[in-house]
């Protein structure tokens, strides 16, 4: 016994100590004549008749009244660390410090709790277009670990997300699809477009290091990025040669 | 027994070795990169339009027809005329102390002011009406943006927190 035990206890340790490594690492509003289309996570989110807001531990549920006026309904308990909300398509993307809960909107009065992704926590942007879900897994001020990546999960079955694919970034932040083009922003390592086509194997379109990009918003063909060297206006309409418009400069 | 205790030690050690931020404090902390809380301005703490303001620390962006809105942390939102993406146009700055998020549906401005969730009305930007205005329990600023982070303790009696600065700081008492 006493020969064996310390070789135990020490498999034991490494195993631990890769599964703890292994597990912990690794927007938008629906667009609408009458809803604005925001890109990144909030502490609130719109659909056409209702506002979600979380606060704490909490989910508060109001109506949107004739004159625009929001009016409580509900609240309910979602659990410690909520920091992130965001509608898309028909769920709510909850996000908190160490999942992303789902609820389902059917009742748009009462969201229901529909499952967790473990894979990635809430200071994680997430982008969801028909059944895939898009998020950047980002180290620097989110979360111990060394790699950040960019992951493609299907989401059709919303108990059980399958992670399609995963690519290496160096500082991913705030991400937005349009049809088949995904724009991740990279920050001071600037901004990079996949076409994503085929989700199990997504290519490198374009890769612009010369700008600051923290978030972007892709909408009918033209992309507006915000960064710390201001606000960057592209049209892509033509993926082989997207160009940029504007930019609003920073004092 | 030497040997494994030797790896297990090592192992340890290399545990210990994360980039930074940290991911767990150590206190006194000594000095140390961290967040200071930033408190209101008495006088100026309302909403209110102003003309445009120049880009400093732009947050959030929102796209609303041929609006583009672009928060200014923790000071308000930047709205632009940008019916021409090639050449948008400054309307003016729509001033909401300690505001991160924002969203817009039918001219309604929903936005949070100092811990409260507020809708504006804003089908004419130059006067703004506020219709509604729902406190909110925990959104008072009192904790930073970044996780893993030192920073200085939030002095109530100071007034409402409208923002974080990044700074150096000496011991400070609180992490999060």
């Amino acid at each position: 016994m006493r020969g064996r035990s310390p070789y135990l206890a020490f498999a034991a340790f490494l195993i631990l100590l890769i599964a703890i490594h292994l597990s912990s690492c690794s927007e938008e509003a629906g667009e609408s004549s009458l809803t604005g289309k925001g890109g990144s996570l909030a502490r609130f989110a719109i659909s056409a008749t209702h506002l979600y807001a979380v606060d704490n531990d909490e989910m508060h549920v109001y109506q949107f009244m004739d004159d625009g006026s929001i009016s409580p309904i509900n609240s309910s308990y979602l659990g410690p660390g909520v920091e992130t909300i965001v509608a898309m398509g028909d769920k709510l993307y909850i996000g908190t410090n160490y999942s992303m809960m789902v609820y389902d909107l059917s009742s748009p009065s009462n969201p229901t709790y529909l499952s967790q992704y473990s894979h990635f926590v809430g200071c994680d942007p997430v982008v969801v277009q028909d059944t895939l879900a898009f998020v950047t897994l980002r180290t620097s001020s989110c979360r111990p670990g060394t790699v950040n990546t960019l992951d493609v999960v299907n989401i059709s079955d919303a108990k059980q997300p399958a992670l399609l694919s995963t690519y290496t970034l160096e500082s991913p932040y705030g991400l937005g699809v349009d049809g088949n083009l995904l724009f991740v922003c990279e920050g001071e390592n600037g901004l990079k477009v996949f076409d994503v086509s085929d989700p199990r194997n997504l290519v490198l379109v374009k890769d612009y290091q010369n700008v600051d990009a923290y978030d972007v918003i892709p909408r009918s063909g033209k992309l507006v990025l915000t960064g710390k060297r201001g606000i960057v206006q592209y049209d892509y309409t033509d993926q082989n040669n997207i160009r940029q418009l504007s930019t609003i400069t920073i004092q | 027994m030497n040997k494994f205790t030797l790896i297990f030690a090592g192992i340890f050690l290399l545990q210990g070795c994360y980039d930074e931020p940290p991911f767990r404090p150590s206190f006194p902390a000594g000095v140390v990169e961290g967040y200071e809380p930033i408190y209101a301005d008495a006088s100026k703490a309302d909403i209110a339009f102003e003309p445009a303001h120049q880009l400093r620390e732009p947050g959030k962006i929102y796209l609303y027809g041929t609006l583009l809105l672009v928060n200014e942390l923790y000071k308000g939102i930047h709205v632009f005329d940008n019916a021409d993406p090639e050449h948008p146009v400054a309307v003016g700055f729509l001033r909401i102390p300690g505001n991160i998020d924002v969203a817009i549906r039918n001219d309604v401005l929903y936005a949070d002011h100092l811990g409260d969730l507020v809708a504006i009305d804003v089908h004419d930007w130059q006067s703004p009406r506020e219709i509604s205005r729902l406190h909110q329990a925990n959104w008072n600023l009192t904790l930073p943006p970044e996780n893993m982070r030192y920073f200085a303790c939030v002095e109530t009696e100071r007034g409402p927190v409208v923002g974080w600065r990044l700074t150096t700081l000496t011991n400070p008492k609180c992490f999060h």
